[in-house]
């Protein structure tokens, strides 16, 4: 591939223009090759003007608070990393302009402080984590015998959805989570989901879940089934088992 | 936005400083990122998706992304402004074609072809005179432009502009290419 190439598909990627085989092509070089990983980043500063002709839009607290919550879905930060470098075999004169310096003491205090919330971070991290034991998992699978997300339940009766691979929700649609609390019985609702990441599911009126109780996901309108029992397509189930 | 060690940039907000707050585990820093970006990039996400809430979607996903990956930006390999948006341009493409497309095209059918194209060139009008993109922009033809700016700011399809623009897809992607090799010859 001539570079002329790789510059049109570089910027052809960051327009967005690419299919098939060559969108995988400029994604295994874009994680792979410096140099067309530089080309890449011509072109988006190139192009990063039309970014400032947008028109603003206010961005309220319910997203912050959507994006907080989705952190806390994330695992925490447990890797403290020094906040200077080490620094061996300084000479004098350096170690003098250090103890002089201003902004040094500056970032040692800021890094002894964020030490400390890091450290109370962890803490909490640690407390959190000992009670996300899961006490169910289910691994739910698709029609095609792939496993297309897991469902965990917790001692606190929180339970969560994490879907796997590259799951689509149908645009226009939503996916509900179903379980079937006696096996004889009907299925009951616990999460309609319009996006693919991990969400809380609501168990909390149903009795204890207990292992091989069924869980499946059926494709449903965007605010979930009318009719309060599944109306679309079964896409994926599973049972869940005890985890140790 | 280059700037030379030492040198100060009036009151704006410093992206990459944030950034490194947040690879520390910094909420405030992140809050800060949404406090000064947060708007731009829903109106960024909003042209390319249409939805407020399909924007919304776009940009929380972003900053959850820029959360996890703050520590692997590189200061020294691009802008931090330009990794953000691209992370946002990416995520809001990825929503865009997993979605139906035809199902998005429909929102802003009835605005016709003129809006659009009046679009395109409003958008054009609207780059800074500063900057070199405009100066470039402008040695292209009319279609040619128009062309490009829809792909970029709308994420439009190739076969999406062949149906906006009128013309046979191997002529658009012919005048993509030849404006790409122009805007690079120009902005050099």
């Amino acid at each position: 591939m001539t570079r002329d190439d790789q510059d049109r598909l570089a910027a052809e990627h960051v327009l967005g223009l690419l299919e098939g085989e060559e969108r995988g092509q400029a994604e295994r070089l874009l994680a792979s090759d410096g140099a067309f990983q530089a080309l890449v980043e011509q072109w988006r500063s190139r192009f990063s003007e039309w970014d400032n002709t947008a028109d603003d839009a206010p961005a309220g607290d319910a997203l912050w608070q959507r994006i907080e919550s989705g952190l806390e879905a994330q695992p925490a930060r447990a890797e403290v990393r020094p906040a200077t470098p080490a620094r061996q075999g300084a000479s004098p004169g350096l170690l003098q302009g250090l103890w002089d310096s201003l902004s040094f003491w500056r970032t040692v205090g800021m890094a002894g402080a964020v030490a400390a919330l890091l450290l109370a971070a962890g803490l909490g991290f640690f407390a959190m984590k000992a009670s996300r034991q899961p006490v169910l998992v289910a691994v739910l699978m698709s029609e095609a015998n792939q496993p297309g997300a897991v469902l965990r339940t917790f001692a606190d009766g929180r339970a969560e959805l994490t879907p796997l691979g590259d799951m689509q929700i149908p645009h226009n649609h939503s996916i509900q989570v179903w379980t079937f609390p006696d096996p004889a019985g009907a299925p009951v609702s616990v999460g309609v989901v319009q996006t693919a990441r991990t969400v809380l599911l609501n168990l909390q009126n149903l009795p204890q879940p207990h292992s091989d109780q069924l869980f499946a996901i059926s494709v449903e309108p965007l605010t979930g089934s009318p009719t309060g029992q599944p109306t679309g397509p079964v896409v994926m189930k599973g049972t869940a088992s005890t985890a140790l | 936005m280059k700037a030379l060690p030492g040198e100060v940039i009036p009151s704006a907000f410093d992206l990459n400083h944030a950034l490194r707050g947040c690879a520390r585990g910094d909420r405030l820093a992140l809050r800060a990122i949404y406090d000064s970006e947060a708007p731009r990039m829903i109106g960024v996400a909003m042209r390319l998706l249409r939805r407020r809430a399909l924007a919304e979607e776009a940009v929380h996903d972003t900053f959850l992304q820029l959360w996890k990956k703050a520590d692997s930006f590189d200061p020294a390999r691009g802008d931090a402004r330009s990794w953000l948006y691209a992370i946002l341009r990416n995520r809001a493409l990825n929503i865009l074609r997993g979605e139906t497309r035809t199902d998005l095209v429909e929102d802003f059918e009835p605005m016709g072809l003129v809006s659009e194209e009046e679009n395109a060139e409003a958008v054009m009008m609207r780059l800074s005179d500063t900057g070199s993109l405009k100066r470039c922009l402008e040695r292209l033809e009319p279609a040619r432009r128009q062309a490009i700016t829809l792909a970029y700011i709308h994420g439009l399809s190739h076969g999406e502009l062949a149906g906006r623009l009128g013309v046979p897809l191997g002529t658009i992607k012919s005048w993509i290419r030849r404006s790409l090799i122009s805007l690079r010859e120009c902005m050099a």
